[in-house]
C-alpha cells in the first residue's frame, strides 16, 4: 500500500510538473526521477501530451463560441442602457424640479429651459421673416422714392434710340445722312452738296 | 358786406379764363441752334463756345476742316406745331416741333428743319426723330473748301 501511494505521489508529482505548479527545487528532484526512470519519462511524456490535446480543444470550442459571446454581450449591453435611459430621464426632470426657484423668475426660467427648441426655431423663423420683409421693402423703396428727402435718387436705365431721318428734301443738289456717335451723344449729320459741285465731279 | 359766394366768384371766373388755356397749351422744347463757318489752315482752332461739339468736329466728315467758328447762337422755346424761325448769320432756318414723346424712356422729338441760305434758296428740308439732347446738323459746302453749318439740340 505504501509503494502505491508512493507511486501516486510521483504520478501526481509528474503532473503538477508537467502543468508548471512546482517550486523550483522540488521541479529539479521530479527532473531527476523522469530522468533516471524511463516508466516515468513514458509517464510525463504522456501528461504533456494530453495537456496540450486538452488544450487545443478549449482553444478551438473558445474561438467558435467567441462570435456567440459577442452577440449576447451586445444584447445585454442593449438591455442595460434601455433600462439605464428612463432612469436617466426621471432623474433628471426630478433635479430640475428640485432646483428650479420658487420665484416668478425662476418659473420663466424654468418653462424658457423647457421650451428653448421651439423657441430656438421660432426665433430662426421670425429671422428669416424679417430678412426678406427687408429686402422686399428694399427694393421697393428704390422703386418709389425718387423724390424722397435723404433717399438716394435712382436713375432708370435709359432705353437711348439712334437719330432718325423720317424725310429729306435737297432742292438744289444732293443730301448724304451721316450719325456721329460719341459719349456726349449721337449727331445726325445732314451734308447737302450742291448740283453744280456734283456735275463738276 | 360780401358774401362768401361773392368772394369766391372771382376766384371761379379766374379759374375758368385760365384752365382752358392751360388745357390748350402743348408741349415745348427748348432748342439750342449754333451756326459754325468751317475752314482749313495751319493751326486747327476750336473756339471754347464749340466745347460740346469738339468730339464731333474731329470726327468725319468735318475733319476735313481744322477751324470752326462761331456765327452765331440761339436758345428758343418751341411750342409743338408752332413754327419758330432762327436768323442766321448766313440765311435762316425755320424749325417745327411736331412730336415730343415723353415715355418711360428717353424723351423722344420729332423735328421738321428747314434751312435756307442768305439768298433765300431752300438748301435743305427735313423731319428727324431724335432723343433729348442728341444734335441735329445741317451743313453745307461753301466756295473756296469751306463749310457752313447748323447744330440744333432740344431737350423738353
Amino acid at each position: 500500500v505504501a509503494e502505491r501511494d508512493r507511486a501516486t505521489d510521483r504520478d501526481a508529482a509528474v503532473m503538477q510538473h508537467v502543468d508548471g505548479e512546482l517550486a523550483a527545487g522540488e521541479a529539479a528532484d521530479v527532473e531527476t526521477a523522469i530522468a533516471r526512470d524511463p516508466a516515468l519519462r513514458g509517464k510525463a511524456e504522456g501528461v504533456r501530451e494530453l495537456t496540450e490535446l486538452v488544450r487545443g480543444h478549449l482553444e478551438l470550442a473558445a474561438d467558435a463560441a467567441e462570435p456567440r459571446f459577442a452577440n449576447l454581450w451586445s444584447q445585454i449591453e442593449k438591455r442595460i442602457e434601455h433600462d439605464r435611459a428612463p432612469a436617466a430621464a426621471e432623474k433628471r426632470a426630478s433635479s430640475v424640479m428640485e432646483a428650479a426657484p420658487a420665484g416668478l423668475l425662476g418659473r420663466i426660467a424654468r418653462w424658457l429651459d423647457r421650451r428653448r427648441g421651439h423657441i430656438l426655431t421660432g426665433v430662426a423663423s421670425a429671422g428669416a421673416v424679417a430678412a426678406i420683409a427687408l429686402v422686399i421693402r428694399g427694393t421697393a423703396d428704390q422703386v418709389t422714392t425718387g423724390d424722397a428727402g435723404g433717399a438716394i435718387p435712382v436713375i432708370p436705365v435709359v432705353d437711348h434710340r439712334p437719330p432718325e431721318v423720317e424725310s429729306l428734301d435737297v432742292p438744289e443738289g444732293s443730301g448724304t445722312v451721316f450719325t456721329i456717335e460719341d459719349d456726349d451723344g449721337d449727331a445726325t449729320v445732314i451734308w447737302v452738296t450742291p448740283a453744280d459741285t456734283v456735275e463738276g465731279l | 358786406m360780401t358774401t362768401p359766394a361773392t368772394r369766391i366768384l372771382p376766384l371761379v371766373i379766374a379759374a375758368c379764363l385760365v384752365a382752358p388755356g392751360a388745357a390748350l397749351a402743348g408741349p415745348t422744347a427748348s432748342c439750342d441752334f449754333i451756326e459754325i463757318h468751317a475752314s482749313s489752315a495751319k493751326d486747327p482752332s476750336i473756339p471754347a463756345e464749340l466745347k460740346p461739339l469738339e468730339k464731333k468736329l474731329k470726327k468725319p466728315p468735318f475733319s476735313s476742316w481744322n477751324v470752326f467758328k462761331q456765327l452765331s447762337r440761339a436758345t428758343k422755346t418751341i411750342e409743338q406745331n408752332k413754327a419758330e424761325t432762327v436768323k442766321l448769320t448766313m440765311g435762316q432756318a425755320t424749325v417745327l416741333l411736331t412730336d415730343l414723346d415723353k415715355g418711360a424712356k428717353k424723351t423722344r422729338i420729332k423735328l421738321s428743319v428747314t434751312m435756307d441760305d442768305q439768298n433765300g434758296k431752300r438748301v435743305a428740308d427735313a423731319k428727324v426723330a431724335l432723343d433729348a439732347g442728341d444734335y441735329i446738323v445741317l451743313g453745307r459746302n461753301l466756295p473756296n473748301d469751306e463749310g457752313h453749318l447748323l447744330a440744333a439740340t432740344c431737350k423738353p
